[in-house]
């Protein structure tokens, strides 16, 4: 198997504040390969939106990395120079928000801000540049991109924006996209015209994803990987299909539990509690407080990602083992997570 | 459906109406009747400024006594003995290159727009002729090209022979500019007189005339009002974006040395400063004003930064890989200049009123028509006449400023603007 285009391991992030030192990422592994879409899935403040920004050293101050490797292909990124930090970014490994309603400069025209980043990375300007950035918009599936260069992003509507965002991140042909939530502060149709978007650009160009979220039907949509992030640390990891078919977390479970389902009467069940403040995570598993299944141990020990066995044939591959953090789940390897009521009290 | 919907009504009005941050800008300040009649004057006393040769001069436009046509008045402008300082040169060098530029100007905007393009040709052709007339029919005077820095032996005295000629009964062909003073000609002989029909405001202890120096005195007051604030904004604005962008220590340096300069009484450093330089000129006092007033500037654009930076499209900008210099400059620094322009205009009068204070206290330039100089002669030799002329001028022309920058500040403020 060849290495993978990026690869995190061990991320630690923190954020020295005044009440103390708040571990906002505290070793997070994943791998993302060429041309495969990886979904990081979390509540808000679990670090999700951390983890992508570190991959571009974009760690808002005070924030910093304190332990960990980021790899893109064989290069180091945790040990890159500033400059060369800057020539990735946009070029190798592009990014977009997830407010394009203010991601875009209100002072310059759309067609000038995806020329420029045309400018800065392969030094493309004028007509050349133009007719680029021409066909980067129709690309992206702006109608009549001809009118649409010279106008400014206030013309445009939220949907248009973020086709915008997309075109520009892809300027340069990136191996790598981060997507931070782009979709979150669309209207529901105009998000499922985005997330189209970025499904048939992916397959055309082979640009490989990695797709924050918090949202669960973006991500059965999209994703060909899932890492599913709590309170900082990974809870579990697999391939789609198989967290989706057989979770073996209860906070996965928790996740699918609190979602509306199509022609079922159930009342929805949401995760009980709420996000642990990051300068006081519980000790031991960080899930413990709000778990139905907990057991002891999970109040002293950290639990380890450990492989869980596939159910079925299609259920997980060979390179990308099914693996979650969770003790339960570690005595009960059949367990049922959907199923509210806990077989058997501990 | 909802959802959809907004989307539909977004699009309508926002739609494909093509108006940029600029337009909006200025269609607010044209709803505003002050500040399109203070843009106006502003407008006037720039043409004021470039065409007072044209209002005030001894030298003829014209000249005929029997001898041929000559154009005195143009060499003239370059003439050291009669306008000796730079910014008089400058004023004029652009009087003269006026044809110029309206020509290449409405080239541009013909090129841009087609359907103004005919006449805008036209305009142009002409003024080209215009210029090309000018240099053929003085050649005499004018020489080879003009060499401003070439001090002209002799003038002259055109208005004197003028007066003498028609005496003799002979008058001459000449067409004067529409004041027949310059504002440096000195007269002992009408010293401190009252206006009357040769000088409508009078004249000054020295013999000069005040009409002339008011006129002349606007180049001076703009000259200094946006050279001074252009020193200022460039120094606030660099050391306000530096501050703001990277914060931390660099933030805390500058910050503290802007608390450090805040803490001087400004007008009497400047007071200190423009008394310890020997041989002042209007360009010492331009550059103490600028190095003395940059600090509102720098807090100014500091907040904005501070504000900026956090934005999104800011964090896209860094994401995308573009350059910090260029992220500052380029990017986020148009977004917070509305406010500095609206301080700049407002310093501009202050500038303006700093100098001529400097100049009514005796420290100014004396080779320049500084209102304030002329109102401190009036307060020395108690005339009314030499206070009221440039004491009026000042206000109007610090009040202008205000009403524009008033203006500018509620046009640029999107909580004022009416939809």
């Amino acid at each position: 198997m060849d290495r993978p285009l990026l690869s995190v391991e061990d991320l630690v992030v923190h954020f020295p504040t005044d009440g103390g030192v708040v571990e906002a990422v505290s070793g997070v592994s994943c791998d993302v390969r060429r041309g495969e879409t990886v979904a990081v899935v979390g509540e808000s403040g679990c670090g999700k939106s951390v983890t992508a920004l570190s991959l571009l050293g974009l760690v808002p101050p005070p924030g910093r990395v304190v332990h960990g490797a980021i790899r893109l292909g064989d290069e180091s990124l945790l040990d890159a120079t500033p400059e060369r930090l800057r020539e990735i970014r946009g070029d190798e490994v592009a990014m977009i928000f997830q407010e394009p309603m203010t991601s875009l400069n209100p002072v310059f025209k759309v067609g000038d801000q995806i020329e420029e980043v045309l400018e800065t990375h392969r030094s493309t300007s004028g007509e050349a540049a133009r007719a680029e950035v021409i066909r980067l918009l129709s690309m992206v599936g702006i109608a009549d991109p001809v009118g649409r260069i010279d106008e400014y992003p206030h013309q445009l509507s939220g949907g248009m924006r973020q086709r915008v965002m997309i075109a520009m991140a892809l300027a340069c042909g990136p191996k790598l996209l981060v997507a931070d939530e782009p979709t979150t502060a669309l209207d529901v149709t105009v998000q499922a015209q985005v997330l189209e978007l970025l499904r048939r650009l992916q397959r055309t160009l082979g640009t490989a994803v990695l797709l924050i979220t918090h949202d669960l039907g973006v991500v059965a949509e999209m994703a060909h990987r899932v890492v599913v992030m709590y309170a900082g640390r990974v809870a579990e990891r697999g391939t789609a299909e198989a967290i989706f078919a057989r979770p073996r977390h209860p906070y996965t479970a928790g996740l699918f539990r609190s979602l509306p389902r199509l022609g079922s009467d159930e009342p929805l069940r949401p995760i009980e509690g709420s996000v642990p403040d990051a300068q006081r995570f519980p000790p031991g598993c960080r899930f413990h407080p709000r778990c139905p299944y907990a057991l002891p141990v999970c109040r002293e020990r950290v639990p380890e990602l450990s492989p869980r066995t596939p159910k079925t044939a299609d259920d997980g591959d060979e390179s990308e083992p099914h693996v979650s953090a969770c003790f339960y789940v570690d005595e009960h390897p059949d367990v049922d997570l959907f199923a509210f009521e806990k077989p058997g009290a501990p | 459906m909802i959802a959809g919907g907004s989307d539909v009504e977004f699009a309508v009005t926002e739609g494909r109406e093509q108006s940029s941050y600029t337009e909006v800008v200025l269609r607010e300040l044209r709803k505003s009747r002050t500040t399109v009649v203070g843009l106006w004057c502003i407008a006037l006393l720039v043409l004021l400024a470039v065409y007072a040769p044209l209002l005030s001069l001894d030298q003829p436009i014209l000249w005929d006594a029997g001898r041929g046509v000559s154009m005195p008045l143009f060499p003239a402008l370059f003439n050291r003995l009669l306008f000796e300082n730079s910014i008089d040169v400058f004023f004029n060098l652009l009087l003269v290159l006026s044809p110029l530029y309206v020509a290449v100007g409405l080239f541009v905007r013909g090129a841009r727009a087609r359907r103004f393009g005919g006449r805008a040709k036209v305009l142009g052709a002409l003024s080209l002729v215009h210029l090309a007339v000018f240099s053929a029919v003085a050649p005499e005077q004018f020489g080879p090209l003009p060499n401003p820095l070439h001090r002209s032996s002799h003038v002259v005295a055109y208005r004197i022979r003028a007066d003498e000629l028609a005496a003799a009964g002979q008058a001459p062909r000449a067409i004067f500019p529409l004041h027949r003073y310059g504002y440096r000609e000195t007269n002992p002989e009408e010293s401190v007189q009252p206006p009357s029909r040769r000088h409508p405001f009078g004249t000054d202890t020295e013999g000069r005339d005040v009409l002339a120096r008011m006129i002349y005195g606007t180049r001076v007051s703009l000259t200094i009002g946006v050279i001074a604030v252009a020193i200022y904004v460039a120094i606030g604005v660099v050391l306000g974006a530096l501050a703001g962008y990277f914060g931390g220590l660099i933030d805390s340096v500058i910050s503290r040395f802007i608390e450090v300069m805040i803490c001087f009484p400004s007008f009497f450093l400047i007071l200190t400063l423009a008394a310890v330089i020997e041989k002042r000129s209007i360009f010492h006092v331009m550059a103490i004003i600028g190095v003395t007033s940059w600090t509102g500037v720098a807090r100014l654009v500091r907040a904005e930064f501070l504000k900026h930076r956090e934005l999104e499209y800011t964090q896209a900008a860094v994401a995308l890989g573009i350059p910090t210099r260029r992220i500052i400059f380029r990017h986020i620094l148009p977004n917070a200049i509305a406010p500095v322009l609206v301080t700049a205009t407002f310093g501009i009068a202050a500038a303006i009123l700093v100098e001529s204070s400097l100049s009514f206290l005796g420290i100014g330039d004396l080779s320049v028509a500084s209102w304030g100089e002329t109102l401190n002669t009036g307060r020395a030799e108690g005339k009314p006449w030499l206070i009221i002329a440039p004491g009026l001028a000042i206000f109007f022309v610090v009040t202008v400023f205000n009403l524009v920058g008033e203006g500018l500040r509620d046009a640029l403020d999107p909580k004022l603007r009416s939809r």
